[in-house]
């Protein structure tokens, strides 16, 4: 299984350049980052993981692409 | 190629830009998570010089090597007093990451505390030494911001001399008979 760690710093290091826009930009920021650049894998690894660790912008932008 | 051009598209833009002629966003400054401290002290940024491209596949079959046939360190002279580190000494230059030697030279076109090096010449290998932290967008690596300490040294180190070897032996090229 894919090391989640990097996963984890990475989903925090875009939601924390995406803040400037504010809560909701930020947050659909992340979800559309994810979805457009992020390899299947990463994704499957991150939505799999136990998320500690990501900020609350990164766990609401997980939390969206898992649902 | 999509439902509305069907057969693609030869040029693209002619009568603008899909989203508008720029799109402008406004960004914190958000500071790079390397930190120096006691044990790196220094702050090693990379760069290129004039006479030589990126790694120097090509440049190095140049005779711009007159110019540039080294990798050295650059340090400001109080930091290289403070190492008793003179031009031309070997040094180690060693960050959480990695470790290489190169000769210094001493200069004030870097700040106290900056410690600049290129990259055209791979023995140097520069990026052994820089860190892993990467750019939020796009993964470029963070080449130009590393803690690093500085210290004399006896010359390549030990790992540079193995490579150094290597690379020589993975060139031979074995004799053979011409076909005719």
């Amino acid at each position: 299984m894919m090391n989640t760690a990097p996963l984890i710093r990475m989903a925090n290091d875009i939601a924390r350049n995406l803040a400037a826009g504010g809560q909701d930009a930020a947050i659909s920021g992340t979800v559309q980052h994810i979805r457009d650049f992020w390899d299947p894998r990463m994704k499957a690894a991150i939505l799999a993981s136990d998320r500690a660790g990501l900020c609350p912008i990164a766990a609401a932008a997980v939390e969206r692409l898992a649902g | 190629m999509n439902e509305a051009h069907p057969e693609g598209s030869p040029i693209m833009h002619v009568d603008g830009f899909v989203r508008g002629k720029g799109k402008f966003v406004v960004t914190d400054y958000i500071p790079t998570d390397e930190k120096t401290g006691p044990r790196f002290p220094l702050l090693l940024t990379t760069g290129r010089v004039l006479s030589q491209y990126n790694v120097g596949a090509q440049t190095r079959r140049t005779e711009n090597g007159v110019w540039h046939g080294e990798d050295v360190l650059e340090i400001h002279p109080t930091d290289a007093e403070n190492r008793g580190v003179a031009s031309g000494d070997w040094v180690s230059l060693t960050s959480r990451k990695g470790d290489v030697s190169l000769r210094a030279q001493i200069t004030d076109r870097v700040a106290p505390g900056v410690v600049y090096t290129t990259f055209h010449h791979p023995e140097t290998q520069a990026n052994v030494v820089t860190t892993e932290f990467s750019d939020w967008a796009t993964n470029c690596p963070e080449y130009k911001v590393t803690a690093v300490q500085v210290g004399r040294s006896n010359g390549p180190s030990e790992w540079q001399r193995d490579y150094a070897a290597q690379t020589t032996a993975s060139r031979r090229i074995v004799g053979h008979e011409a076909a005719e």
